[in-house]
Formats: structure tokens, C-alpha cells, sequence
């Protein structure tokens, strides 16, 4: 099993490598030059040449991307705001914790949604609920977050005036940006979920289960659920690494301190190495996501040989 | 051989008609297109005709969604708004399915290194969290029309290139592979003539779930002010600007919204009808 982690965790080195050569790639193919940015519009000759040199654009790009590359590795250092001249990392940190805080918020009340209508929608297959729960999960899939946002704060900000329609403060301000965020999420386990536990409550040992007399809610949760949880795990997994991408447009429509508007006010700011620095940190947050899932998803289910 | 692979298609086709999620997503779909090929017929107005006496109207007779904060009738912006939509879309999707599955093909079919190097570049780009690759595109192309195109390409190569592989891989082993290769067959013709036709059509039932995201990506871009610009007839724009006035005009940002669904939401019919005519699976259920 150590092994098996030590594998997987080299092989996550190449990936991580070339986030850091593409998002560096991108974002140094920007047309304009960020000397004039930061020096604004009284920027002569000289300052802007002061301003490449000590930034260090005055170098050939390869040695700009392995002195980028050396910073992050030894000391965790991104570079410089352009625009607001402290470092990219602290900037980002608190940030980066609050987008997390969403993300987290978003993906329980995923959870706790996907299992409990996708459980309802196995044990009564085909009924009216059911398909229901079908439809309505194709609709949110179909969703835009910004818009369901959009929504929610019109009807439990505007109309009703029980929430606050944007900002960070207090537990109260998480429950409609994590409901936007979470709502696809939701649908996409609500299938899993589904398929998973239809396939295990046709096999023998739930028909055994149930020809001992246990009461049926205990052979959904005992039995069946158990062993469908596992391919939702990985599922699980993954949509918490997609809610990451997602914060960004969510942040936006409820003005979240998150990494969203740093992004955002970046790209339109011209601030790469704020773009990038934010870019590269949710990248590695995913692969780290997707790690761990791999990872759990091996011990959870012994069929599963790690060689 | 000709005459066999017709009646293939035809029952696909059967199947996929007897579906009648498949058929509404069919022909919602038809109807956006049709929409965008003869918006200039179908919209009341002129989208960017704006009218200052009539700023954020509610819906009424005259204007059936509403005016915006420059009196512009949203119905037809909304109208409009599907060519913007449908040309990135298309063009986007297309992009990828050409160049993704592309990739796949050489990759699934060529195997070993050639292999293992196009996945793990693959990989690198499917290692960005959802929009993100999208924004750092957009980052370095600028916002606009072509910058939505190339961020929503370069989105979708990963995806159709990881499927067509997956198919082509499911196919090459079949005796009438191994029966062309024997008789001496072009590489090239074997991939086109005998593989390609076999694996297109769940490679078309994911591409339209694909165009789906690719819908919703390109508004988000719009939304975030980084896509395609106001004062551009657009959804993802026009919901971008409603939600300045979400207080006093709260139908503003609605009906866009509305669109974007029921556009994304017929390709999601569409792909998952057409996955399930294919899937022999499904069939005895239908």
C-alpha cells in the first residue's frame, strides 16, 4: 500500500510540472507589456526598464520559467502582485481558505442531498419520485451556476429578505452560494448513487439480507448502501475538485472573498503572476483531490489490487 | 455492406425517435437554430434599438419579456442572443471533435509511446478544474468572440480525445481489423474506412452533451466579463448587466437564464438518448 502511494505520488510530479508550463506558457503570450502596466501612464524609459530588469522580464523565457519554477518549490514563492506589489502567496492565502470554506460547504450539502434523493429515487424506481428526481437533476446539470445564484438571491434576498445577497459573514452568508455551487454537484451524485445502489439491490446477499427478516431501511443502510457508496466516493472526489473551478463564477455573483475575484480582476488588471500564482494553486489542489480519491478508492475496496 | 450500415442508422434513428426525451432535445434543438437563422425575421425589434422612455418595462403586450436599462426589448436580445451561442458552440465543439478526436484516434490506434505522450499532455490540461483552463486561455487571448472560441476548444480536446480513444481501442482488436490489415490496407484507410464509422456515433452522443458545457462555459465567460462583450446581444452578457438591476427589475436576469437551460438541457436529452439507442443494453428496456 506505502508503495502504491509513493507511486502515485510520483507520477502526479509530471502533471504538476507541466500545470506550471502551460499556465506559465499562457499567461507569458499575453499581449502587452506588464512594465507599462504596473508603471502606469508616467512610466519613462528608464523606469520601465528598471521595472523589467528588476523584475526579471528582461531574461530569455526558459530562464524566466526555471527561476519561476525554483521560487515556487524551495519557497513556496509566486512573485509579485503587479497590482498590488505584495506576494502573490499572501495574497492568495486567505483567499485560497475561503474558496475552500465554500467548496467544502458546497460539496456537504451536495452529499447530503445526491444520497438521500438518489436512495429514495433506487428504492422507488419508476415511480412519480423517481422520475422526478431524474428530471430535475438533468435540469440542474443543465444550470448555470451564476444563474441558480442569480436566482436565489432574487427570491431569498430580494423578495424575502432572509439571507444576505453577498459578502462573507457569518454562517448565515455560506447557504446560498453553497446551494448554487452544490446544486449540480447534486445531480451528478444523485445518478451515481442511484445506478450504484439499483445494481447491489439485485444481488444475493441483499436477497439473503432481506429473506432473514431485517427491516428494509436497515438493508438500504447496512447493506446496500455500503457497498453502492463506493463508486460514489470517486464520484464524490471529483465534483469536489470541479466545485474548485466552479467558486470562481459562484464568488463573483455573491461578491465571495475568495479566489474567483482575484482571478477575475487579474485577467482584466493584467497581473499575471497573480493570474497564474491563483491558477496554479487550485490546479494542485485538484490533482491532490484527485490523489487522495484514487488513493481512498483503493482501500476502500479490497477487489481492487494497487501493483 | 452499404444497405446494412443504412439500416443501422435508420434504427438508431427509430430508437432514438421512440425516446421521447431524445425527441424533445431533437427538436428544441432544431428550433434554437432555426431560431438564430431567422432571428432577423422573428424579433419584434431591432436588439440594440434602444428606447429611453421605456427603460425596464415588465413583461407586457407590447414587449412580452420585458425592456433592460437602455430600453431594449429582451425578447429580441434573447433572440439574437442564440447566434453568438450557437456560433461559439459549434464552432468550438467542432474544433475539439476534430482535433481531440483526432488525438484519440492516433493515440488508440498507434499505441505505446506515441500513446502515453499524447495522454499525459492530455492530462495536464484535464488536471485545470472546470473553467479555469478556460480563463487562463482567455487570460492571454483577451475577451471577445475568438478568445471565447479558442478557450472553449482547447476545453473540449481533452474530453472527446479521451472517448474516441477509448473506443478506438474497443474496436481495433475485431476480426475485420485484423482481416484489412492482413489484406494490406492503408493505415489511413483503415482508420477511416473500418474503424471511424464504427465509433462515431457514441463519439457524436457524448459531443453533444459536450456542447452542452461548452454552452454554459462560454455564458460563464460572458458573465465574468472576460467573454464576449456588451453590447453584444448575448445570455451570458444580458445576465451579466440584469443582475445590476436585480432589485428594482428582477425579471432581467430571468429569462436568459431560462435559455441557456433549455438550449443546454435539449443536448443533454439529445446525447443521452442517442447513448442509450446505442447501447444494445438499453434497448430491451425501450
Amino acid at each position: 500500500m506505502v508503495a502504491y502511494i509513493l507511486r502515485r505520488i510520483i507520477l502526479i510530479i509530471p502533471i504538476v510540472l507541466g500545470v506550471t508550463l502551460v499556465s506559465f506558457i499562457i499567461l507569458h503570450s499575453i499581449p502587452g507589456d506588464p512594465a507599462e502596466v504596473i508603471a502606469g501612464m508616467d512610466g519613462t524609459k528608464e523606469i520601465l526598464e528598471k521595472i523589467r530588469a528588476d523584475l526579471g522580464l528582461d531574461k530569455p523565457l526558459p530562464i524566466q520559467y526555471l527561476v519561476f519554477i525554483k521560487n515556487i518549490l524551495i519557497h513556496g514563492d509566486f512573485g509579485y502582485s503587479y497590482r498590488t506589489q505584495r506576494p502573490v502567496s499572501q495574497e492568495i492565502k486567505g483567499r485560497f481558505i475561503n474558496s475552500i470554506k465554500l467548496g467544502v460547504t458546497a460539496i456537504v450539502i451536495a452529499i447530503l442531498i445526491g444520497l438521500i434523493c438518489g436512495t429514495l429515487s433506487a428504492i422507488k424506481e419508476n415511480s412519480k419520485l423517481d422520475r422526478f428526481f431524474t428530471i430535475s437533476s438533468l435540469i440542474s446539470l443543465s444550470t448555470p451556476t451564476f444563474w441558480s445564484g442569480l436566482l436565489l438571491i432574487i427570491f431569498f434576498s430580494v423578495y424575502l429578505k432572509w439571507l444576505p445577497a453577498g459578502g462573507m459573514s457569518g454562517l448565515k452568508s455560506y447557504i446560498l452560494p453553497a446551494i448554487a455551487l452544490g446544486l449540480p454537484a447534486s445531480a451528478v451524485i444523485i445518478r451515481m448513487v442511484r445506478t450504484s445502489l439499483l445494481e447491489v439491490l439485485h444481488e444475493n446477499y441483499i436477497r439473503t439480507a432481506k429473506a432473514k427478516g431485517l427491516s428494509p431501511l436497515r438493508v438500504i443502510l447496512r447493506h446496500a448502501l455500503k457497498n453502492a457508496l463506493i463508486p460514489t466516493v470517486t464520484i464524490i472526489g471529483l465534483q469536489f475538485g470541479w466545485l474548485l473551478g466552479g467558486t470562481v463564477v459562484v464568488e463573483t455573483v455573491f461578491s465571495w472573498p475568495g479566489m474567483g475575484q482575484l482571478i477575475i480582476t487579474g485577467i482584466l488588471g493584467r497581473d499575471y503572476p497573480m493570474v497564474q500564482g491563483a491558477i496554479i494553486v487550485l490546479a494542485f489542489a485538484f490533482i491532490c483531490i484527485n490523489l487522495f480519491v484514487d488513493i481512498l478508492y483503493t482501500y476502500l475496496d479490497p477487489r481492487i489490487q494497487y501493483e | 455492406m452499404n444497405k446494412r450500415k443504412r439500416s443501422r442508422r435508420w434504427e438508431i434513428l427509430k430508437v432514438l425517435l421512440s425516446n421521447k426525451m431524445a425527441t424533445a432535445g431533437l427538436v428544441i434543438f432544431i428550433l434554437f437554430i432555426l431560431t438564430a437563422i431567422l432571428a432577423p425575421w422573428l424579433a419584434p425589434c431591432d436588439p440594440n434599438e434602444q428606447d429611453l422612455s421605456f427603460v425596464l418595462i415588465p413583461p407586457s403586450l407590447k414587449y412580452p419579456l420585458g425592456t433592460d436599462e437602455f430600453g431594449r426589448d429582451i425578447l429580441s436580445r434573447i433572440i439574437y442572443g442564440t447566434r453568438p451561442t450557437l456560433v461559439v458552440a459549434l464552432t468550438a465543439t467542432l474544433i475539439g471533435l476534430v482535433i481531440g478526436g483526432g488525438f484519440g484516434l492516433i493515440s488508440g490506434y498507434y499505441g505505446g509511446k506515441i500513446d502515453t505522450l499524447i495522454m499525459r499532455c492530455l492530462d495536464v490540461l484535464l488536471a485545470f478544474p472546470g473553467i479555469l483552463l478556460a480563463l487562463a486561455i482567455i487570460s492571454a487571448t483577451g475577451p471577445g468572440m475568438i478568445g471565447v472560441i479558442v478557450a472553449t476548444s482547447i476545453y473540449s480536446i481533452p474530453q472527446l480525445a479521451r472517448v474516441t480513444r477509448g473506443s478506438v481501442l474497443g474496436v481495433k482488436e475485431n476480426d475485420y481489423i485484423m482481416a484489412a490489415r492482413a489484406t494490406g490496407e492503408r493505415t489511413w484507410s483503415i482508420i477511416f474506412l473500418y474503424i471511424l464509422p464504427n465509433i462515431i456515433m457514441p463519439i457524436f452522443a457524448l459531443t453533444f452533451v459536450r456542447m452542452g458545457v461548452v454552452i454554459i462555459i462560454a455564458a460563464s465567460l460572458s458573465f465574468l466579463g472576460v467573454g464576449i462583450q456588451p453590447p453584444t446581444a448575448e445570455w451570458g452578457v444580458m445576465l451579466s448587466q440584469g443582475r445590476n438591476y436585480i432589485r428594482v427589475a428582477p425579471f432581467l436576469p430571468i429569462f436568459p437564464g431560462i435559455a441557456i437551460i433549455i438550449l443546454v438541457l435539449s443536448l443533454n436529452l439529445l446525447g443521452d438518448g442517442l447513448r442509450s439507442a446505442l447501447d444494445p443494453k438499453f434497448k430491451k428496456v425501450s
